[in-house]
This record gives C-alpha cells, structure tokens and sequence, in this order.
C-alpha cells in the first residue's frame, strides 16, 4: 500500500498526492523526514491550486526518473538549453504560469522542473536586442537616451571585429 | 521577468545565456542592470568561457573588468623564427637564417588583434590556437622536412566540421576535440581525420604526442592513436562550412577520413594484470588526465596517482609489464594532510622527454622519461607553490604563477627562453611582460608563446 501525503494550496485546496512522489521536492521531503509519521496536511502558502496541480502533474510524469543528476562534467551542458519533448508541452503556458511555476519549484526545491522553468525563459531571450525582449516581458525601459547611449559605450568591448 | 528571483536570474537564467544575450538583458531597465552587474556571475562566465590555469587569482581586479580584458587578450611570441613559426611578418631582407626573425622576448602577435583567442599550444615547428567560437588557427609548420613553402606564413583557419572545445599539439600533430565530442587529428592543416574511439563514453581530453597520441574518456579508458602518415599536396577539403551557402541548401559535404581505435586501458585493468594493487597505495578508481612526450605517456588518477606508460608501439602501451606507478610523485607516505585535495596532484604536463605534476597548491614535481618507479621528482625551490600552469619545449621550460608571472628556465634556444643566457632556475621574464597577467603558456622546440591581459588602468 502506498502511502499518501496531503499538500493545501495557497487557496486552501488539498492535494492528496502519494508521498513518494512528494520527495520530487527537497523542501516536503525535509519536512517529512521532520515530522516522521503524521496525517497533518502540509501547507503550501506560496503556492496556488492552478500552480501545485500542474507541479504535481510533472512531479507524476517523472515519478521514474532518478533522483539526483547522474553526469554533468560535460562542458557543453553548462548552456545547454535542450528541452525534452513532454516537458516541452508541458511548459507550453501562458507567462504569468511559467513565472508562477519557476517561483513555486524555487521554493519547493524541484531542480529539474526549476531548471526546465529557466531553460524556456532563456529560449524566449536568446539571439533578441533589449528593444525585442523588453517587448517580450512587458518590461519598462526607464533609462534616459543619455544612460542608454553609456550604456552602449560601456559595452563596446564585447563587439565583434 | 523582474518578478523571478534575482538569486533564480543569477544561477539559473544568465549563466546559460551568450554573454551578447546577458548584454542585451542588463540595457532593457536599470533593475537589470543592475542584476547583471553582479561579480560571482561574472566570474561564473569568466570560468565558463574562458580556460583559466587551476587556482589564479585575480585579486587586483573585479571579474567583470578581467571578463572583458580576457574577450581579447593579447598573443605574444618568441624564440626561433624559421619555419614562419613565430607568426610575425617576414623581413624584406632575407639575412643568413633566412626571412624569418628570431624574437628574444615576448613579442606581440598583431594579427591575432580581435579574434579572441582562448588557448595557445605549440608544436615542434608551429603553434596553434584556439579562439572564443571554437575555430582553430595555425601557423607555422607542422614538420621541418618539408619545402618552405608549405609554411603558414600567418594564423590561418584549420578545416574542421565542427566547432572546437579543445586543441593539443605533439610534435608534428595535432589534435581537436570537437563540441560535439568528436576527435580529429591532423599533420597537414588541409587533411583532417576523424579518430572514432571503440567506447561508449564522451572523450573529456585528448593529448597528441611524439610518433602518437592519446585520447581519454570520462570512464578513465586511455586510447592509443599511432601518428598517421604525413600527406603533401592534397587539395585543399571544403566542408561547406554554415552560412557560406545563402540559398540555405544543404551542400554535400565530402566525407572526412575515419580512423578507427580499438586499443585502451584503464586503471582497473592495469592494476588487475599487475602486483602493483597488492602494494599500500591508494590509486584511485580511474585516470583523469594524460599527457604526452616522446614515446611516452603520464597518466593521472583520480588519486592523485601518477603513471607512466611507454608509447613506442601500441604493444608496448597494452604491455602492463612496461608501464609504472611513479610512487615518488605526490604527497604519500608519511606526509601529514594527504587527504586533503588540495594537495592531491590534479594537474600534468608533458613534451619531449619531460614531464611536470603539480597540485591545486601548485607545488611542482618534475621528472623525464627516463624515470622509473623509485626515482624521486626535482623540485625545483621556486616552483613550491603558486604554480598554476607549465609548459615544456625542446631545452626550455616555462611555468605561470597564480597572480599571471612568467617563470623559465632552460636553455636560451634561439631566444625562447626569454633570457640571453641559461638559467638553472626558474626566473621572471620581463619585458612586454613586465605588466601583463600571463594566464596561458604555450612552450614547445625552440620557440614559447603566451596569452596576457593588461591589467592596467
């Protein structure tokens, strides 16, 4: 039989997720190991119900995965950018989703997901000037024309000849 | 985008990103900014594009300022001029030696201005480098015995595939390990070969040597590659390399030469077929560096253990019988903090008939080839500690201090040596030198090369 863990949201849903599948994250796995055996139902007050069932789903998905990473001494993995084909799908949100579920695994401590989180927001950035990827993100450019011209001439070095 | 955590954006966003990319991000808002301007990502992308000797420091400059000193650091040669070796321009007067120069000091290599070159490696008659987009350079000749004209009067693009993580040169050849984990070799610039390992495990390091090279997996498996054949006036091969066809075709691509390798060692075979693990030591469970002279090889383990194989022939490589554990090198038996990684030899070097190991503290033991199991190391008093990088020519012999002074020794060698007499002991180069932070070492024949920055205001 297995055993099942009890997660509430932020909105005060529970989850009855099993526990094995709750060690995904570092942070429940910690605080199981804390409290040894017990019903109490573990509160998530970062996290909203949308937000922890599409973590949960994840977590389902690579239930069989290993638990830490086996090889990471390869030079290229440091900016590796590759995303499996489900977790591509799966990672196919809106925005405000993908900030919410890269706050969320920060928090629960869920590497993998965190990463694939921060892999998609690189993709989203790379080979952009800042006009394009402050149209991406909304964000307000709140230099003057005078900083931005600084700006320019404190990175001339990493143009290419 | 602001509503990640910085300390998310900082590990986990910027470091995978082109340092174009990071540019980009921190000119979108002064928030950005000002997270970019964050000195523990600098030195992540710092370590991450850059190859820094093992432990140098920095300390009188911020790793954002020394980022963009090491984008284009400054190429210097000197020594023996024949064969174009040297790179610098012929002189229009062709004296008694011929067009090319001796350089008694460090001279800077001009042409190499902009091209952002990461790694230096000398050959016996030739350098080649390495630049930030993985493409190789050369120039030089790879043999001596060959008509003049075949000299690379200026750095000129080798023909490889792919782009390159990591070069290395032995006497007459040289070696790439491409991105992609593919191993090529060449002894003309204009006829790679793919060397295809019998292994399942991605090579982390090659080392060309003298009459072979060798080539290791992250498993610790050594492979034996014998030299090849040096062949002359083949055409020149066009890879169709990308974005030379702008009609976006796929252009056949001619099919480079394979070599196929079978012969390998490991660590747990050797010790296997040996008395060798019967003995007190800890070897470690697998080799984790090589390095290459002639007819030898000096392998590392993961314990710090050095070996020493001999390379005449691929039997002489397979033979257990022939290859010894140089007990005398490293810290071992009655030494206090054995333990400890620092002290751990974790670093080797080899050319010609020497060979240097040295740990994170930077402490030196040199040896030759002639070395057996008993044989103690020379230590040399300047190269106790601090020492984080070492190369070896023919008769001269270079090493970098961690705070980016040159050290040699040696022989003058045509001026190589960077001194106009012999030196018993280890000494300063000054010069163009005097001023720079020396943070790679090529030395090899009569000739050395190094990379600076200035660190100056």
């Amino acid at each position: 039989m297995t055993t099942k863990v009890t997660l509430t949201s932020s909105d005060n849903e529970n989850f009855s997720v099993n526990k094995e599948i709750t060690k995904r994250s570092i942070l429940i796995k910690n605080m199981l190991e804390d409290v040894g055996k017990s019903d109490t139902p573990i509160p998530l007050p970062n996290v909203n119900s949308k937000v922890l069932r599409k973590v949960i789903e994840w977590c389902e998905y690579h239930c069989m995965d290993p638990l830490a990473p086996t090889n990471e001494n390869t030079e290229n993995q440091k900016q590796n950018t590759d995303i499996e084909d489900w977790d591509q799908k799966f990672i196919e949100v809106d925005q405000e989703t993908l900030f919410k579920i890269i706050l969320a695994t920060n928090y629960l401590n869920i590497k993998p997901l965190l990463d694939i989180g921060c892999k998609t927001i690189t993709n989203m950035i790379k080979g952009k000037s800042p006009e394009e990827i402050y149209k991406t993100f909304n964000i307000v450019n709140n230099f003057t024309p005078k900083e931005e011209a600084q700006i320019r001439k404190e990175n001339k070095w990493a143009e290419d000849q | 985008m602001d509503r990640i955590p910085v300390e998310v954006l900082l590990e986990n966003v910027l470091p995978r990103l082109s340092l174009a990319s990071i540019l980009a991000v921190s000119a979108t808002s002064k928030f950005f900014y000002h997270v970019v301007d964050d000195e523990v990502l600098w030195q992540t992308l710092t370590l991450r594009d850059f190859k820094l000797p093992l432990h140098s420091t920095f300390r009188q400059i911020g790793w954002r300022r020394l980022y963009s000193k090491l984008w284009d650091p400054i190429v210097y040669t000197w020594g023996e001029g024949s064969n174009a070796r040297l790179g610098h321009p012929a002189v229009n007067q062709p004296n008694y030696y011929g067009r090319y120069r001796n350089e008694p000091l460090p001279r800077e290599l001009v042409s190499l201005r902009g091209k952002g070159i990461v790694d230096i490696i000398a050959g016996g008659y030739s350098f080649h480098v390495l630049d930030r987009n993985g493409t190789v350079w050369m120039w030089g000749m790879m043999s001596d015995w060959l008509a003049n004209d075949e000299a690379c009067e200026e750095p000129t693009h080798v023909n490889l595939p792919v782009p390159i993580r990591s070069i290395s040169c032995g006497r007459v050849q040289a070696m790439a390990l491409g991105k992609d984990g593919r191993v090529f070799q060449w002894l003309n610039i204009r006829n790679p070969m793919e060397i295809v390992l019998d292994s399942a495990s991605p090579v982390v390091q090659i080392a060309a040597g003298w009459g072979f090279s060798a080539a290791l997996t992250a498993d610790g498996e050594v492979f034996y590659i014998p030299e090849g054949h040096h062949r002359v006036g083949f055409s020149t091969v066009n890879y169709g390399t990308e974005g030379e066809n702008d009609d976006g075709s796929n252009a056949e691509q001619p099919k480079l030469p394979k070599k196929e390798i079978h012969e390998h060692v490991t660590l747990t075979g050797l010790l296997a077929s040996t008395h060798m693990s019967f003995g007190k030591h800890n070897f470690g469970v697998k080799f984790t560096r090589i390095a290459c002279g002639e007819h030898f090889m000096i392998a590392l383990t993961n314990a710090g253990a050095v070996f020493k194989f001999d390379t005449s022939t691929a039997l002489s490589f397979m033979n257990p019988l022939l290859s010894e554990h140089l007990a005398k090198f490293g810290f071992h038996t009655g030494e206090q903090d054995v333990s400890s990684s620092e002290r751990i030899i974790g670093h080797i070097s080899a050319f010609f008939r020497e060979f240097a190991a040295y740990n994170r503290e930077g402490t030196v033991f040199w040896g030759d080839r002639e070395f057996n199991a008993d044989t103690s190391p020379i230590m040399f008093s300047e190269l106790q500690s601090g020492i984080c990088q070492i190369s070896i020519g023919d008769w001269h012999k270079g090493a970098i201090t961690a705070d980016g002074k040159l050290l040699t020794w040696g022989e003058p060698s045509a001026g190589a040596l960077g001194h106009t007499t012999a030196k018993i002991k280890p000494t300063l180069v000054k010069g163009e030198l005097a001023n720079k932070f020396v943070f790679s070492i090529g030395f090899g024949g009569w000739h050395s090369g190094v990379l600076a920055v200035d660190l100056g205001a």
